[in-house]
């Protein structure tokens, strides 16, 4: 059974419940799709709903936003992934027990981001892990995945988990910065202009690294992690202006965990399902939907906020949201687009934030050259760089054509971890661009989905 | 234009799909100089994503020669593209859930033994012996040892490959956009590429562009029947091995093989005609959901992680069009595999080298002729 | 690997026994099942068709690592899967 709605907002984070919210609010009639246990996305996670206890400002905020999207009449459809998009605007949606159709007149995505898998010797080893893993367990469940942490990557999330990590009681071995940040920062200041909120919480953080006496270490990156069955140590290295390891100045450092924060990968594969004209954007995390002025994609109808339209925190995500709400309510016969030019100066202030972010904190091109011969590219597959570049032997030359001779992209991740990878080295061997090498297509499902809850339709 | 880059060859191949690869592959053997077009990736069409089934049994009468001397050809492929191309001979199972269907296969046995096809009928029981991990629905089956499955991908690539190693020339991302005729007989065929135009002189034209045969051809004024056809596969993550045979059931409208990796292939046995959209539609991988958790119950625990669709050409009688053309000399058309060309592809390859090298094929085309279309 | 010890006033859900590879393991409800078994201090449950051990690397369900069987279920996501009481997990060898 197809079901109508007028707009359908797929993910709950901060940029889809400012859109469910927008649009409710001019009077559309909305349904907000998340495949988490709690609404609220990554940057709101809250914390499990059968603990008690304080919630953190983030986690209130978010929950603020959820009452008030409940209140304005938005129907929260939680713990249901949308698995495919077909023509006409049907979203198939599936709760693990049985498949529906949501038919929308509008579809805003927002759909987020993961964190940038990142290849190098040892990383398919337990206890290495993304940093938004790290965070999740902590925001979601109070529990630490690990001892020693060593964190390895770039950005201020880095400071924020850091010093989270501290104040829970485990011990952070060092952060690794792999941007060069001090000099750079100051052509940038001007973005920081207006950003209080972020430079108080950046100060905080920082304020506690430097009370747990945790080094801080600017222009170094992870080489390396060894261990026999869990990771022992980590190997690292200072960085050149393009993140290439400097030969000699290795070190090794002990630690049982280590927690990768390369930035994002935006979740686009909604967009592309959609029929969305694709850009490849290195600044904004990688293939993105281009976007109008009121954040439609090249598919009529179809509106991308947030980290799936190219990374830009949660800030930028709210603007974003608010501004396709009201546009997308408006284009379904609710309300004036007008509530867009009110958003421009925020919306404006959180692009030039972004701008900086990206300038600064874009990984170089040495990131995607750790890896060695016999090191996994795609995990699911356990498909080695050695079996890419034979298949790059045998006249493959873009990452669609290495998955089909090598396998590498077909695991249960959908080629969500690797397909970076893969193609990242593809045309480095080749001297092709990572745009011409390609992304894989999309392949519904999105998510695998139980062949019984397919077959059942409610 | 002064830009146009002109080869010449024996013979230009335009299509990189299975029927075109081999018929490079083949014709290289037999020391044909031969340049093979391909507008995109070998394999990436239907070649590279069918259900890789290789098998001899349900076929009409008109094209089972072709599969039994096909599957001759696929007992030594492994061996002589020296890739391994996971063929395995499996076995084939064709289900009845019916007696009508169970009535049908009776017949049908009888006529493939008669024409040299060692077949088995299996009643209830021994449907349950032979294959226990089949659904209760079914009441009997046919079953013809050895056919089998291959990956279809690596197959097609792999003929690429051999062709190119005996000296063929494949272009890909290389567009055939015309035929050209002098007098009455082919002498070339232009492409394009992201340079430009390519002109490939040739006395020989082979069109095995699959559903695009037509299109191609109509400006030569030689109308080909084929029409494209959707085709959709969904595919579970890995599991633990169920079974070895091709397994399929028009009753229930699938078909299923799970490949050495462990995933069971899914597929649909009806094709909605007319239309060269390959967006899996949401209503097929539901019907292929019920499908599989009904002709394979231990599927009931397993998840679908992903699907896709490709374009079958289909021809009017549902028979494969291989032969030459009567008014354009030179010109010779292997096309209309109506679904079953992943495993007719190796002996179309080779007929068509016969039909260069020697002038008179193997086995007789006189069924599967363009000019039965009149 | 380890539940954080936070203020008195912070309470996590239920107690509960969920019962891996045959052996009891206490968590509370609330906690997802990877997380009772970091907080176990185990790093790896899952071992790849080529034996290599795996456990959480993304921790929000996309990458695929984090595998087991749950009350028969095969090829569930530990990091989302909420433990329950009684609840049967099985680390997962890939198969083939
Ligand atoms: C693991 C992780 C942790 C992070 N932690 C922080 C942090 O602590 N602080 C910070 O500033 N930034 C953090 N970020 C960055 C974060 O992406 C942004 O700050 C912000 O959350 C982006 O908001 P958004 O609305 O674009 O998407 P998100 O907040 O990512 O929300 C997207 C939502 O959509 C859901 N979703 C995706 N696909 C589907 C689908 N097909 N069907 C149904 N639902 C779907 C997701 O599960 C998620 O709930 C984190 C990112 C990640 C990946
Ligand atoms: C989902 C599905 C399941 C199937 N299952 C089976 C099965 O189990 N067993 C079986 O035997 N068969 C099966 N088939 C059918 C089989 O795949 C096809 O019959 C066979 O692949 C046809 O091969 P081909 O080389 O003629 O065509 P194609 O594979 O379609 O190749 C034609 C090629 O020509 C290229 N081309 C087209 N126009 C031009 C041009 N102008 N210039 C240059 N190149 C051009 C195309 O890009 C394409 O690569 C299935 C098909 C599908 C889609
Ligand atoms: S840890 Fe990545 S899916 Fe669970």
């Amino acid at each position: 059974m197809t079901e109508q709605v007028e707009i359908a907002v797929v993910g709950a984070g901060p940029g889809g419940l400012c859109a469910a919210l927008a649009a409710a609010q001019a009077g559309a009639q909305v349904a907000l799709i998340d495949n988490n246990r709690h609404p609220g996305g990554q940057y709101y996670r809250q914390t499990a709903r059968e603990f008690r206890g304080a919630p953190s400002s983030h986690q209130r905020e978010g929950a603020a936003l959820l009452q008030q999207a409940i209140a304005a009449g938005v129907r929260i459809i939680a713990e249901t992934n949308v698995w495919g998009a077909f023509d006409d605007k049907v979203l198939a949606l599936n709760d693990g027990a049985a498949t529906t159709y949501l038919q929308a007149r509008a579809i805003i995505l927002a759909t987020g981001a993961y964190d940038r898998p990142v290849a190098f010797p040892g990383w398919t080893l337990p206890g290495v892990m993304t940093a938004g893993a790290v965070q999740t367990l902590i925001k979601e469940q109070r529990i630490l995945a690990g001892k020693r942490f060593l964190l390895a990557g770039t950005g201020p999330l880095q400071l924020v988990l850091a010093a989270e990590l501290a104040r829970a009681g485990a011990q952070v071995v060092a952060v690794l910065e792999g941007s060069r940040v001090f000099p750079r920062v100051l052509q940038h200041a001007g973005a920081l202009w207006n950003q209080w909120e972020r430079l108080s919480e950046g100060l905080s953080s920082w304020l506690t690294l430097a009370r747990h006496r945790i080094p801080y270490r600017v222009g170094w990156g992870i080489v390396a992690a060894e261990g026999a069955a869990q990771v022992e140590q980590a190997t690292i290295a200072r960085l050149d202006g393009n993140w290439r390891p400097i030969r000699g100045s290795e070190e090794k450092i002990a630690c049982d965990t280590i927690a990768l924060g390369y930035g994002f990968v935006p979740f686009n594969t909604l967009s592309r399902l959609l029929g969305a004209r694709q850009e490849w954007r290195p600044e904004l995390g990688g293939e993105v939907p281009a976007r109008d002025a009121q954040m439609q994609t090249s598919a009529p109808g179809v509106y991308a906020v947030g980290d799936c339209a190219g990374i830009g925190g949660a800030a930028l995500a709210r603007v974003e949201g608010q501004i396709a709400g009201s546009a997308a309510a408006a284009q379904v016969g609710h309300g004036t687009a007008d509530a867009i030019p009110a958003r421009a100066s925020a919306l404006a202030r959180e692009r030039r934030f972004q701008r900086m972010y990206a300038a600064l904190f874009t990984p170089g091109v040495g990131l995607y050259e750790l890896s060695q011969d016999d090191t996994i590219l795609c995990r699911c597959e356990e498909i080695t760089q050695a079996e890419v570049r034979h298949a790059l032997a045998l006249g493959a030359d873009t990452t669609n054509e290495v998955k089909l001779i090598t396998r590498g992209g077909m695991g249960d991740c959908q080629g969500r971890m690797c397909a970076h990878l893969i193609a990242h080295f593809i045309a480095r061997e080749t001297g092709r661009s990572v745009a011409q090498v390609g992304m894989l297509p999309p392949r519904p499902p999105i998510f695998p989905i139980p062949i019984t809850a397919l077959g059942v339709t409610r | 234009m002064n830009d146009r880059r002109r080869i010449s060859a024996e013979a230009v191949v335009i299509g990189g799909g299975i029927v075109g690869c081999a018929s490079a592959y083949y014709l290289a053997r037999r020391g044909v100089q031969v340049a093979l077009l391909e507008k995109a990736t070998i394999g990436g069409e239907a070649s590279g994503r069918n259900g890789g089934g290789v098998r001899q049994q349900c076929r009409d009468r008109r094209e089972r020669p072709f599969a039994i001397a096909s599957v001759k050809l696929w007992e030594g492929l492994q061996a002589e593209l020296g890739f391994d191309i996971e063929y395995v001979q499996g076995g084939n199972i064709r289900m009845a859930a019916n007696d009508a269907r169970m009535e049908s296969l009776r017949r049908e046995g009888a006529e493939e033994l008669e024409d040299g096809l060692q077949v088995e009928l299996w009643d209830r029981d021994e449907l349950r012996r032979r294959a226990p991990y089949l659904g209760d629905v079914f009441i009997g089956a046919k079953y013809c040892a050895t056919d089998g499955t291959a990956n279809p991908i690596l197959t097609t690539k792999a003929f690429g490959w051999a062709a190119q190693r005996l000296g063929a020339t494949i272009l890909t991302r290389t567009e055939a956009v015309s035929i050209g005729v002098e007098g009455a007989r082919v002498a070339s065929v232009t492409g394009r590429d992201q340079d430009g135009e390519i002109v490939v002189e040739a006395p020989w034209v082979i069109n095995a562009a699959g559903p695009w045969s037509a299109a191609l051809s109509r400006a030569i004024g030689v109308e080909i029947p084929v029409e494209p056809a959707r085709s959709v596969i969904a595919i579970t993550q890995r599991c633990a091995p169920l079974f070895r045979e091709f397994i399929s059931s028009h009753d229930l409208g699938v078909y299923a093989r799970q490949a050495r990796e462990g995933q069971v292939h899914v597929g649909g046995t009806n094709v909605p005609p007319h239309t060269f959209d390959q967006r899996a539609p949401a209503d097929v991988l539901e019907h292929l959901a019920r499908g599989a958790a009904q002709m394979i119950p231990a599927l009931r625990g397993a998840n679908f992680l992903r699907s896709w669709a490709g374009t079958l050409e289909m021809t009017p009688d549902k028979v494969p069009i291989l032969g030459y053309v009567d008014r354009v000399k030179g010109y010779i058309l292997a096309t209309g595999f109506s679904g079953h060309g992943f495993c007719l592809g190796p002996i179309a390859g080779k007929l068509v080298s016969e039909l260069v090298v020697d002038g008179a094929p193997s086995l007789s085309l006189h069924e599967v002729r363009f000019s039965r279309f009149g | 690997m380890s539940r954080i010890k936070d203020s008195p006033e912070f309470q996590r859900g239920a107690p509960v026994t969920i019962i891996v590879d045959g052996a009891p393991l206490p968590a509370f409800v609330g906690e997802t099942i990877a997380g009772a078994l970091l907080a176990s201090g185990r790093r790896a449950w899952q071992h790849t068709r080529h034996g290599q051990p795996r456990g959480m690397f993304c921790g929000i369900g996309v990458c695929f690592d984090c595998l087991v069987t749950v009350n028969g279920a095969s090829k569930v996501r530990a990091c989302l899967t909420p433990v329950a009481e009684g609840m049967i997990v099985q680390t997962q060898e890939t198969t083939p």
